[in-house]
C-alpha cells in the first residue's frame, strides 16, 4: 500500500514540471508568432487604417513592450487564476470560449473512446482466442486495411454512403445524437484497429509465460485463461495507446470537426489560426497540452493498478 | 512467413512506384496539372483523361501524379529531418547520461505533452501556411518521440560488453558512438522510421486539406480532397482517387512496418512502437 502511494505521489509530482513546461512552450509559441498582434488587432476593421500612436498605445495596453520574462510571469499568473487572456479579435475570454465548445468535443471523444475500448477488447480477445483460424487471418487483413484509411477519407466515404446514398444520417451539425455517429466512427476506427492488433499481439506474447502453463496444467480452458489471467497483464500497451488517442481527441479533432461542421475545440483553433489570434492559439495549446498530460497520467495509474509490477518495480 | 514476405515485397514495390512517379512526374503526367478547361469539368474517364477531370477541368491523373510528388517528398524529407534532429539529441542524451540526460529528457517530456496534431496546427498557425512552415512544424512536433526511443536504445546498448571492450582498447567516445552504437540502434529504428513516414504523409495531407499546408499552384492529395468536397457527389472519383492514393500509400507503409517488426521481433521500445 505504502509503495502504491509512493508511486502515485511520484507520478503526480512529475506531472507538475511537465505542466509548467507546457505553459512555457505555449507562451514561447505565442512569442515567435509572426506579425505584431497590436497591429493585427488595430487593423481588425479593414476600412480603418490605425495611426502609429494608436498602435503604440495598444502595444502598451497589451504589455508587449515589457521584458519577455515579465510577460511570461504575468501570463502565467493569469493562467493560474484561470484567465487565459482575451481573444485579440473579438475580445472574448479564451477560457470561456473553450469551455463553451468543450461539451461537443468531449462527447465526441468519449464516444470514440467507448468505441475504441469496446472494439479493442472484443476484437483483441476474439482474434487471440481463434489464433491462426480463418477469422484471425481475415480479421488481420481487414484491420491493416482499415487502419490505413485516413480518418478524413473515412469521413467522406461515410457521408457519401450513409448521408447521400442511403440517407439515414445527417451530414453535419451537432444538434442530436445521430449527428455524432459518423464523426465518432471516423475518428475511432483507425485507433480501434491499432488497439485490436496491439491487444492480440500482447495476449499472444503472454501466452508463452509460465503462469499460463500452470493454468493449463490446472485444466483451465483457453478462454478462461485469457479472460482471468492473461488479459490483465496484456492490457497495459493497449490502455496506453487508447489513452493517447483519447487525449489527442480531447484537443479537438480539427479535421473531423470541420468535415462534419461540429463546433468544438478543434474548429475554435482553426478559426483562431486563420485570424492570427495568438492568445487564442496559446490558450488552445495550453488547454490541449494539459488535457493530454492529465489523461496520460490517468492511464499510467490505471496501468499500475492493472499490473502491480509497474508500481512496485520502483 | 513466406506470405508476409511476398506482401512486404509488394508493399515495397508500391512505395518505390510512388517515389518513381513523384520523381518522374514531368515525364509521366499526360497533362499540366494546373491546365484549366472549364468546358470539360467533372468529365468522366475518356481516352484523353484516363481518370476524368476535376471541377476546373484539370486532369485528375496528372494532379494525382504531381500530388504524389509533393506528398511523398515532403513526407520523406520531413521524416529525414526529424530523424536527424531526434537521433542527434537522443544519442547525446543517452551517451552523456547524468544531468544532461535528465535535462534533455524533461524537455522531451514537455514536447511530448502536447498532442502532435494540435502542435503541428499551432506552429503552422503561428508561422503561416507553406512548405517551409510545414517542415518546421513537423520536425518541432515530432522530434521528441524519436529522440526518446533513440536514447532508450543507446542506454541499452552502452551497457553491452563490446562497448566496454572498445573503451578498454582506448576508443574515444565519438568513435564508439559512430562505429558501435549507431549501427546497433539503426535497425530497430527502421520500424519507427517507416511508421513515421506514413503518419507524416497523413499529417501533410491533413494540413493541406485544412488550408494550412501547401498553397496553390503547388498541390498534393490533401488539397485534392479539399477541392473535391463540393463536387464528389457529382463525380465520385475526384474524391476517391486521392483518398485511394493516401490509403494505398499508408497500407504499403503499414505492411512494411509489420514485416520489419516481425523480423526484428525484439521486445524493445522501437519494435513495439506503432
Amino acid at each position: 500500500m505504502n509503495q502504491t502511494l509512493r508511486y502515485i505521489g511520484k507520478k503526480l509530482l512529475w506531472t507538475i514540471p511537465i505542466l509548467l513546461g507546457i505553459t512555457l512552450l505555449a507562451f514561447a509559441l505565442g512569442l515567435i508568432a509572426r506579425g505584431d498582434p497590436a497591429v493585427n488587432r488595430a487593423s481588425a476593421d479593414p476600412d480603418y487604417i490605425p495611426t502609429e500612436e494608436e498602435i503604440q498605445a495598444l502595444r502598451e495596453e497589451l504589455g508587449l513592450d515589457d521584458p519577455v520574462l515579465i510577460q511570461y510571469g504575468r501570463w502565467l499568473g493569469g493562467v493560474l487564476r484561470g484567465d487565459l487572456g482575451r481573444s485579440l479579435i473579438d475580445d472574448k475570454p479564451v477560457l470561456d470560449e473553450l469551455l463553451r465548445l468543450l461539451p461537443n468535443t468531449l462527447l465526441l471523444s468519449v464516444l470514440a473512446l467507448a468505441v475504441i475500448a469496446a472494439a479493442g477488447l472484443l476484437g483483441g480477445i476474439c482474434l487471440s482466442l481463434f489464433r491462426d483460424s480463418f477469422l484471425d487471418v481475415a480479421g488481420r487483413v481487414v484491420l491493416v486495411f482499415l487502419m490505413s484509411v485516413p480518418g478524413f477519407c473515412m469521413a467522406y466515404f461515410m457521408i457519401w454512403l450513409f448521408a447521400q446514398k442511403l440517407r439515414v444520417l445527417p451530414t453535419s451539425g451537432a444538434d442530436g445524437p445521430e449527428n455524432f455517429i459518423m464523426p465518432c466512427l471516423a475518428v475511432a476506427i483507425g485507433s480501434a484497429c491499432v488497439v485490436i492488433r496491439l491487444l492480440r499481439s500482447s495476449i499472444l506474447g503472454e501466452m508463452g509465460k509460465n503462469y499460463v502453463l500452470t493454468a493449463q496444467a490446472k485444466g483451465l480452458r483457453r478462454g478462461q485463461i485469457i479472460l482471468r489471467h492473461v488479459l490483465r497483464n496484456a492490457l497495459t500497451p493497449s490502455v496506453t495507446y487508447a489513452a493517447n488517442a483519447f487525449g489527442g481527441l480531447l484537443g479537438g479533432s480539427m479535421i473531423t470537426e470541420s468535415v462534419f461542421s461540429i463546433p468544438g475545440i478543434g474548429s475554435y483553433a482553426l478559426t483562431a489560426i486563420s485570424k492570427r489570434d495568438y492568445t487564442a492559439i496559446q490558450g488552445y495549446v495550453l488547454f490541449t497540452g494539459f488535457a493530454f498530460v492529465l489523461v496520460c497520467l490517468l492511464a499510467d495509474l490505471i496501468c499500475a493498478w492493472l499490473n502491480p509490477k509497474i508500481r512496485l518495480g520502483g | 512467413m513466406k506470405k508476409k514476405r511476398v506482401m512486404f515485397i509488394l508493399a515495397l514495390a508500391v512505395l518505390l512506384a510512388f517515389l518513381f512517379v513523384g520523381v518522374a512526374a514531368d515525364l509521366i503526367a499526360p497533362w499540366d496539372p494546373n491546365a484549366v478547361d472549364m468546358a470539360n469539368s467533372l468529365a468522366g474517364p475518356s481516352r484523353a483523361h484516363w481518370l476524368g477531370t476535376d471541377h476546373l477541368g484539370r486532369d485528375l491523373l496528372s494532379r494525382l501524379i504531381y500530388g504524389s510528388r509533393s506528398s511523398v517528398f515532403i513526407a520523406f524529407f520531413a521524416t529525414g529531418c526529424t530523424l536527424l534532429v531526434g537521433m542527434t539529441i537522443g544519442l547525446v542524451s543517452g551517451w552523456l547520461g547524468g544531468w544532461p540526460d535528465q535535462l534533455i529528457q524533461s524537455v522531451v517530456n514537455i514536447f511530448q505533452g502536447i498532442p502532435s496534431t494540435a502542435f503541428v496546427v499551432a506552429v503552422l498557425g503561428l508561422l503561416g501556411p507553406g512548405m517551409r512552415s510545414l517542415l518546421i512544424a513537423i520536425v518541432v512536433s515530432s522530434w521528441a518521440g524519436f529522440s526518446r526511443i533513440v536514447r532508450n536504445q543507446v542506454l541499452e546498448v552502452r551497457e553491452q560488453h563490446y562497448i566496454e571492450g572498445a573503451r578498454a582498447m582506448g576508443a574515444g567516445g565519438l568513435y564508439i558512438v559512430r562505429r558501435h552504437i549507431l549501427p546497433n540502434i539503426l535497425l530497430p529504428l527502421l520500424v519507427l522510421i517507416a511508421t513515421r513516414i506514413g503518419s507524416t504523409v497523413l499529417t501533410v495531407a491533413a494540413m493541406s486539406y485544412l488550408g494550412l499546408g501547401l498553397r496553390a499552384p503547388a498541390s498534393d492529395w490533401g488539397i485534392m480532397i479539399n477541392d473535391a468536397k463540393l463536387y464528389y457527389i457529382r463525380y465520385f472519383p475526384v474524391l476517391l482517387a486521392p483518398a485511394a492514393c493516401l490509403t494505398l500509400f499508408c497500407l504499403s507503409i503499414n505492411l512494411i512496418a509489420d514485416y520489419l517488426r516481425d523480423r526484428l521481433d525484439h521486445d524493445d521500445g522501437a519494435a513495439r512502437m506503432l
